[in-house]
């Protein structure tokens, strides 16, 4: 199903933001069901494999088990079990699921809205949202560049194992060795950026035919592109209605 | 270019009273040491550095530093410098919005461009995922898309394979754009420019046909350069012709 990547990117990114909003502000329990319903019905049809998910997973479960375990031993109510000293409280369990229920299906939506937007033309489209230009090209430059760095990172630290170094156990000596590294990395990535930005300019970046001459054919969105974001803002809004009046009443 | 000087802030002059005319349509290989001057010369003509004394015009315009000329392009060493947007296929229309073509013809030309060097399946790729060869391909067609009349080169062929060498070997000769192209592979200037200059020590010590100024054994030891293996004369044909 390209359902996803056929919608608008300048239309998909506000309305799957709102949504993922509006499903964070969700408190009541009765509604939390809702919440992974919803992010899985939109996962289907996305057509992103479950491998993915589960990966993305991976980092976010772990950082949930120990908030839950805070949440589950420290929170103040009744008890539910009890383990010798170990006292596992009702609400403390409650909340650790509404937690991590939200937190999924909120990740969930951003993983969906950031696996079907495709790369090409993304600043484009970010800029015609009115996102300031500069915000937008610093984040496409750091996405694009960090991969580098990391790799000029990975190359360093083979280098340094092939020169024999071996971390050990003394704090000093490792700090000795990642603090240049670091700042290796950082006076590199400074050459190369005033590198980059040469060759952007070179090629007309911020230069004043690239401002005012610029024949920008915006392509306007289809109807299914403006029927999918108010089908989404109308579920985002009624989220929060629903919230409000459980809440109210 | 005329009587061109310049340095670095509180180091001696790199370039020192360089003389330079270049015809329209001319390949010139640019030869030197490292340190020699080259990659200053291109960022003068680029108009990224300024010089300190001299004279210097592109198309009988003088060159104003930090000012963009579309007639110009520059080729930088290192391709990673040079590939900065997400997909292959943002990168070539990089230059093209910024001249003002709408993307619809950005599209358009940037589909016929990739047909043409056969690298179509790339578009949708993000440059670190792409070979050392296809980099360097993808950064020249990036700034050729944008049809400059003069085009530099900075060490265009360093780390290439020997397919993808012939490859941009074959791309540079059948080029009509002025080039300036800097290099140490003297056999990839033989047969891409009919004319070198030799620069040393900020100076342009010789400036001739390519086949005769590297030809010139003596000339080329005393900068540190061979004669590239095809002048020498052989005893024994070895060479396919």
């Amino acid at each position: 199903m390209r359902v996803f990547e056929n919608w608008d990117t300048s239309l998909k990114i506000p309305a799957l933001f709102l949504l993922m909003m509006s499903m964070a502000l969700i408190r009541d329990q009765h509604l939390m069901p809702l919440l992974p319903c919803i992010a899985a019905i939109l996962f289907i049809a996305s057509g992103l494999p479950l491998s993915l998910l589960l990966s993305r997973f991976r980092a976010p479960v772990v950082f949930l088990l120990f908030v839950s375990a805070f949440l589950m031993l420290f929170s103040e109510g009744d008890t539910l079990v009890r383990f010798g000293p170990v006292v596992l409280k009702l609400q403390g369990v409650i909340l650790a699921v509404n937690t991590c229920v939200r937190v999924l299906s909120v990740i969930t939506i951003g993983i969906i809205m950031i696996h079907t937007t495709p790369l090409s033309g993304l600043s484009a489209k970010l800029k015609r949202m009115l996102i300031p230009h500069i915000l937008v090209d610093i984040g496409i430059m750091t996405g694009r560049y960090i991969m580098v760095i990391g790799e000029d990172y990975s190359k360093m630290k083979t280098a340094r194992k092939l020169r024999g170094f071996v971390p050990g156990k003394s704090i000093v000596r490792r700090f000795g060795v990642i603090v240049p590294t670091a700042a290796t990395l950082l006076i590199k990535g400074f050459q190369q950026s005033e590198r980059v930005f040469n060759a952007m300019r070179m090629r007309g970046y911020g230069s004043i035919a690239a401002d005012e001459g610029r024949n920008d054919a915006f392509e306007k969105p289809s109807t299914a592109s403006f029927l999918m974001l108010l089908l989404t803002v109308a579920l985002s809004v009624l989220l929060i209605v629903l919230e409000i009046t459980v809440e109210t009443a | 270019m005329k009587n061109l000087e310049f340095s670095f802030p509180l180091q001696e002059l790199v370039l020192k009273g360089v003389d330079l005319d270049v015809s329209p349509g001319e390949k010139v290989g640019i030869i030197g040491p490292n340190g020699s001057g080259k990659t200053t010369l291109f960022l003068l003509l680029a108009g990224i550095l300024a010089p300190d004394s001299g004279f210097l015009s592109i198309l009988d315009s003088p060159v104003r530093t930090g000012r963009f000329n579309s007639s110009l392009g520059f080729v930088f060493q290192n391709p990673d410098d040079q590939l900065f947007c997400p997909t292959v296929k943002d990168d070539l229309g990089f230059g093209l919005l910024n001249l003002g073509y709408s993307q619809v013809e950005a599209d358009s030309m940037i589909e016929a461009y990739l047909t043409r060097l056969d690298m179509s399946d790339l578009s949708q790729r993000p440059p670190h995922n792409l070979s050392g060869g296809e980099k360097r391909m993808i950064s020249i067609a990036g700034v050729m898309i944008m049809t400059p009349t003069i085009v530099l080169l900075d060490e265009p062929e360093s780390s290439l394979d020997s397919r993808a060498r012939r490859q941009l070997i074959e791309f540079l000769r059948n080029s009509s754009e002025t080039l300036l192209i800097a290099s140490h592979d003297l056999e990839f200037l033989l047969e891409t420019c009919e004319r070198a200059v030799l620069i040393d020590n900020g100076r342009i010590c010789a400036d001739g046909s390519s086949r005769k100024i590297m030809g010139d054994e003596p000339l080329m030891n005393s900068h540190g350069f061979e004669k590239p293996h095809s002048l020498v004369p052989h005893v024994e044909p070895h060479h396919k012709i």
